[in-house]
């Protein structure tokens, strides 16, 4: 069980999970726990010789019952795709497995805000390099979510909703768009390649959109994806988080779904690192500015087709 | 694709009739399992997808 305090000088929530530092470490390929199990080979997470999608708890868990919950969603049994690579089909049907694990997460009394994401790359911390993602159920409403809460006070209305309405009005940062989605860089983002993925109607939560619009969400998620990989030749490692509404205590309800993509690459071969200004005095400084970053993104997207 | 049935070290979560162990969400079919150390597993399959729609209303947009 982990065992959460509070940091008052940052007013945020610290939570310490220590048995997770025996999790396993980038094996070996033959020994991936997200893997199929193979006849006569070593069991596996899932312990049968083939899945489409597969989602169980966290063997190493950062919240569990009754303080919340954490579980990983496996994307595919093939151990080289990616998110990016997956069918358009598998792509879809995953925004329905974050939509019912949204949903029955949610539901729990001990799950305040419900957090779906993905790391990809040893450059973001990644230990199994096969396809998948996570999904935490805080008991807490986290600081992140409850900044934008705040940002649709500043902001008179649905913060995303005016962002996008700014994006779209001036259109330098739009890196994709189709009917249901906009992918932007933001107008100040922090990362180099940072982009954000909304949709273009207020949507709390994945709970809120129709079949058409978790098809266009999947499309413009893989469409970005299939980009990043373009854009420097090379598998793009990336934190990929859906925020979406809370779904517990005086806010629920209260978001408008969008998905946000925080590389750490700032060239092929430069990490952008968080040092003094961005952990003192929590200033990104970024030598990379967002129009610039957009029009090649959008290139490599578009190179993609 | 056809869910798999338990195993020696996997067992399905509830039913005995494998009908009654797969649940339906939109165009998606799932079926929960128990490990042997007693974490949850959900397999899911899907077909039809363009056929799928609303299958909640989920909470009232705003």
């Amino acid at each position: 069980m982990s065992e959460e305090r509070r940091n008052e000088l940052r007013d945020e929530p610290v939570v310490y999970a220590i048995h997770r530092q025996d999790r396993t470490f980038l094996p070996a390929r033959e020994h991936c726990p997200l893997c199929p199990t193979r006849p006569g080979g070593e069991e596996t997470e899932i312990p049968f010789g083939e899945f489409e999608i597969a989602v169980f708890e966290n063997r190493f868990p950062a919240f569990e019952a009754p303080r919340g919950a954490a579980e990983v969603v496996v994307y595919t049994d093939r151990h080289d795709d990616s998110f990016g690579t997956l069918e358009p089909e598998r792509a879809e049907a995953l925004m329905w497995v974050w939509r019912q694990r949204y949903e029955e997460l949610g539901a729990r009394a001990d799950v305040e805000y419900v957090m779906i994401f993905e790391n990809r790359g040893v450059e973001v911390g990644v230990t199994l390099h096969h396809p998948h993602g996570q999904i935490y159920g805080y008991p807490f409403l986290p600081p992140v979510p409850k900044l934008e809460l705040v940002a649709d006070e500043r902001l008179h209305g649905c913060a995303p909703c005016a962002l996008l309405g700014r994006e779209l009005q001036d259109g330098r940062r739009i890196v994709y768009e189709n009917e249901g989605v906009v992918a932007y860089i933001p107008y100040a983002a922090r990362w180099a390649y940072e982009a954000h993925v909304v949709l273009r109607e207020h949507r709390p939560s994945l709970l809120a959109c129709d079949a058409d619009e978790l098809r266009l969400l999947a499309a413009g998620l893989q469409a970005l994806a299939r980009g990043y990989d373009m854009l420097f030749d090379r598998p793009f490692p990336y934190v990929m988080v859906v925020h979406q509404a809370p779904t517990g205590g005086p806010a629920a309800g209260k978001g408008h779904l969008h998905v946000e993509f925080y590389p750490p690459l700032r060239t092929a071969e430069k990490l952008k690192y968080l040092a003094g200004s961005e952990q003192g005095a929590g200033t990104f400084i970024s030598d990379v500015l967002p129009e610039e970053s957009a029009a090649k993104l959008a290139e490599a997207i578009r190179r993609v087709g | 694709m056809a869910f798999p049935d338990e195993g020696s070290s996997i067992s399905a979560r509830s039913g005995n009739d494998p009908r009654e162990r797969e649940e339906a969400y939109g165009p998606s079919r799932f079926r929960r399992y128990v490990k042997g150390d007693g974490r949850t597993l959900i397999l899911y399959t899907h077909g039809g997808l363009t056929d799928g729609g609303p299958v909640h209303e989920g909470p009232p947009r705003e």
